[in-house]
């Protein structure tokens, strides 16, 4: 019982050391693609995503936060800040629909009624 | 009655806004609207079948209500109205059937918020402050919600009478195929959600689905014949010349037009043509920066909604998920080569036949559908807690009021997306989409339109701006396709075609310095069977100072004799000496750049006029009474216009030595075998009768099918 646990913990340790292996090279891709540090954070945000699934809100929520600003810095004339905030928001709103796609295919015995 | 009413008060009330929308954009009296491009078919009566010719009856059903208002003398002016009732009481219409087929517990008031949203928002705004509206281009957009739901219906309940409705309202929004782009973009739009619904297990993938498909996808392809059939000879050919042709750069537009991702979000265009950056209200400024921060709502509570997509019921959570992706999907599309696209669009654009689909509102087109039906959702999720029904009224108020220029009205009058730089006023900014023609130009219809030969009208001089065949008269601010040609049954020469390769001979003629030194353009004109001309004195200044004395020499040397003089245009008969025939016999080709340097004395002299009868705009037969080599027919070349050699015997068989003459129109090696004679005909054009045919057929069924079903279920009830 007690080496099933320690092999059980082991596991998990590892596949934490992939994860974060995972994330690093995430980061590289995104350093060689020329992404900027927030859009390279985004795209490590995504893998870290596929790999432990986090609940859609959350992303919507920065989406939101990302698209909050943009009326404001369009206002003030900020075109190019603007834009940048835009494509933030619509990275956060591919991740929430990724999600709410992933919860959706995951709920089982739902009946819908049409 | 009363009940009846009481009941649909919220659908009268949106009908009744949207009435309000037309009475308050009435347009001025004597006003048409054309820029760019997309002319309004004025003087539909006599115009119908020349559009019938020129897109091969592609367009045809669509214009046959203005037809109809035209025989009726409604007036071009009030024919605008027209344009924009079909289009957005259309808009709300099928929107409205998507919700009952769909959505059917969906609240009146949403129902009636939501359709009123579809057919009243930045998109149909911009569609309605450029001149799209007022032409075939996107009635598309009417009938996408109606075909969705209709799509939808048949691939989960199964039922054949789903089908044939979708086949019968595709028969119908198949006249915004004119520009198959729409189709292909539709397509995409369609494939994407099949894959989605069965993604998300709505439809059931299994061997029924796939044949239900097959069969619909067969006979959609079958009630569409009567327009594809017509392109088919051209289509490898004319979806390459989007990458190789000279007058556009693919690469260029495509850059030009990408769309930024702030603006794709809220159903906008980059440019600031059009509301809320073209804003109007100059006396309250403060309201711009509001509007713009209200074109991002939408998007803020399709993104709010997301938040709390969890608590969705099963099936709202489903739809939802779908139409999300379509959005995230079509954002990319629509933004093109933009960054973060720049590599994947610049990919996806360059596939085969893609490339159709090169500007803005191509797929712009489908984002409203998505953006209102992700907003209903949410609404019948906020709807069933109560509690946010307040702040729902609120969010909805502030959605409709999103394009508030079709409230306040005057949309060309102080709104045209041409106002942009400009003083806000139809009748005081350099350019307008609102036009009036000079009477000037109607008065010499009846001495154009009563000439019974076959001849063709030039127009002088070259007064091209930085787009490929549209004029500049600034005289009464015109800025796009010469609309005149529309006033005239002959054929038509417009100074900025281009009708040789590569060269605009009419910018020839301005640029050169001697006056005398280009009087080889009326012997081209001439060659090209102009009979008439009009030369614009409404362009640009300089460009009647560059020419005019040119057309005074031209004049003294007896070429041409002016019969009209006015302040728009004079009207000159070019000498008949020089007048080549609509269709001659020639002994060996003639060089047109020859002929503009003046190399060759009269060009006409060589050529033998044929004896030949006009069965319609692109039809002739040619009695073979006399032969001469060459057959020449005066339009320009176009491989798709062929001619048969029609024996004694009635045999009939190709001509197949067809090349380009004169360097421009068609021409025929006949030999001197001598025949009954010759039949000349645009070869689309037979392809479209017999298209019409079959899918007439195919509509005839459906339609049998459909009276039928109709008579099943009254005998049951």
């Amino acid at each position: 019982m007690q080496i099933k646990k320690m092999l059980l913990v082991r596991n998990n340790v590892i596949r934490k050391y992939i994860d974060i292996c995972l994330v690093f090279i995430a980061l590289m891709i995104g350093t060689y693609l020329n992404l900027n540090i927030v859009e390279s954070l985004i795209f490590t945000l995504m893998i870290w995503t596929i790999l432990n699934p986090l609940p859609g809100k959350y992303f919507a929520y920065a989406a939101l936060f990302f698209l909050s600003v943009t009326p404001f810095l369009l206002v003030l004339d900020r075109k190019v800040q603007a834009e940048e905030y835009a494509i933030y928001a619509y990275y956060f709103l591919v991740l929430t629909v990724i999600m709410g796609i992933y919860e959706m295919r995951h709920k089982k015995n739902e009946i819908i009624i049409d | 009655m009363a009940t009846f009413f009481q009941k649909n008060k919220w659908y009268f009330l949106g009908l009744i806004i949207l009435a309000w929308v037309i009475y308050i954009n009435l347009f001025p009296k004597g006003y048409i609207i054309i820029g760019g491009d997309t002319p309004q078919l004025i003087d539909a009566g006599n115009n119908f079948s020349r559009y019938f010719f020129e897109w091969q009856g592609r367009v045809s059903f669509y214009y046959f209500i203005f037809y109809l208002l035209s025989i009726m003398s409604i007036s071009d002016t009030v024919q605008l109205s027209f344009y924009l009732a079909i289009f957005i009481f259309g808009s709300y219409i099928s929107f409205d059937i998507f919700t009952r087929l769909i959505f059917n517990k969906a609240s009146d008031f949403a129902r009636m918020v939501m359709s009123l949203f579809y057919a009243l928002n930045l998109y149909t705004l911009y569609v309605f402050t450029y001149a799209w509206g007022y032409s075939h281009y996107q009635i598309i957009y009417i009938f996408i919600p109606a075909l969705t739901a209709l799509y939808i219906k048949f691939l989960k309940t199964r039922k054949n009478i789903y089908a044939a409705l979708f086949l019968l309202v595709l028969f119908f929004s198949s006249q915004g195929f004119a520009n198959p782009a729409f189709a292909l973009s539709l397509a995409i739009f369609f494939i994407c959600l099949t894959i989605l619904m069965v993604i998300v297990r709505y439809i059931k993938f299994d061997q029924i689905l796939i044949k239900n498909i097959l069969v619909l996808v067969l006979l959609s392809i079958m009630v569409n014949i009567y327009w594809i059939l017509p392109l088919l000879p051209k289509m490898n050919s004319g979806i390459q010349e989007i990458y190789t042709s000279s007058a556009l750069d693919f690469n260029w537009w495509l850059e030009k037009t990408a769309n930024k991702i702030v603006d794709s979000i809220r159903l906008l265009q980059t440019e600031a043509m059009y509301f809320p950056n073209n804003y109007p209200y100059e006396a309250v400024p403060v309201f711009k920066k509001i509007f713009i921060a209200l074109s991002f709502l939408p998007i803020f509570i399709v993104l709010l909604g997301a938040s709390f997509f969890k608590k969705f019921s099963p099936r709202n959570r489903i739809f939802f998920g779908v139409f999300s992706i379509l959005l995230v999907l079509f954002i990319m599309l629509v933004a093109r080569v933009t960054p973060p696209f720049e590599k994947i669009n610049f990919f996806v654009y360059h596939l085969w036949g893609v490339n159709m689909m090169r500007s803005y509102e191509k797929t712009a087109i489908l984002t409203p559908f998505i953006f209102s039906t992700l907003l209903l959702i949410i609404s019948l999720e906020l709807e069933a807690t109560k509690r946010f029904k307040k702040l729902l009224f609120a969010l909805f108020f502030f959605i409709i009021i999103i394009p508030f220029p079709f409230y306040s009205g005057k949309l060309h009058q102080n709104m045209g997306a041409l106002f942009v730089y400009d003083v806000k006023d139809y009748k005081q900014a350099r350019n307008s989409f609102l036009v009036k023609i000079p009477d000037e130009y109607y008065n010499i219809r009846n001495i154009i339109n009563n000439d019974k030969e076959s001849i063709s009208v030039a127009t002088i001089p070259y007064n091209m701006t930085d787009t490929l065949g549209w004029s500049n008269f600034p005289k009464w601010k015109l800025i796009g396709l010469d609309i005149t040609r529309l006033l005239y049954s002959k054929r038509f020469i417009d100074a900025n075609g281009l009708y040789f390769d590569n060269w605009f001979f009419q910018k020839d003629f301005n640029e050169s310095n001697s006056i005398d030194g280009n009087d080889g353009l009326i012997k081209l004109l001439g060659l090209m069977n102009a009979k008439y001309i009009i030369y614009h004195k409404d362009v640009e200044t300089k460009l009647v100072e560059n020419t005019i004395e040119k057309m005074n020499f031209f004049e003294k040397e007896n070429l041409i004799v002016k019969i009209i003089d006015n302040d728009y245009f004079n009207l000159y008969q070019v000498k008949e000496d020089y007048v080549a025939p609509y269709i001659s016999w020639q002994k060996e080709d003639i060089n047109a750049k020859d002929v503009m340097k003046n190399f060759i004395d009269n060009p006409r002299e060589n050529l033998i006029p044929a004896d030949f009868e006009v069965i319609n705009r692109q039809k002739i037969i040619v009695k073979s009474n006399q032969f001469n080599n060459d057959l020449i027919l005066a339009e320009p070349y176009d491989s798709s216009w062929r001619a048969y050699r029609i024996a004694y015997d009635g045999k009939k068989t190709i001509l197949p030595n067809h090349f380009k003459a004169r360097g421009y129109a068609n021409g025929w090696h006949i030999g001197n075998i001598p025949e009954k004679e010759i039949l000349i005909e645009y070869y689309p054009l037979r392809l479209a009768y017999f298209g019409l045919g079959m899918s007439g057929v195919v509509i005839f069924v459906i339609i049998l099918y459909l009276i039928s079903y109709a008579n099943k279920k009254n005998v049951i009830s």
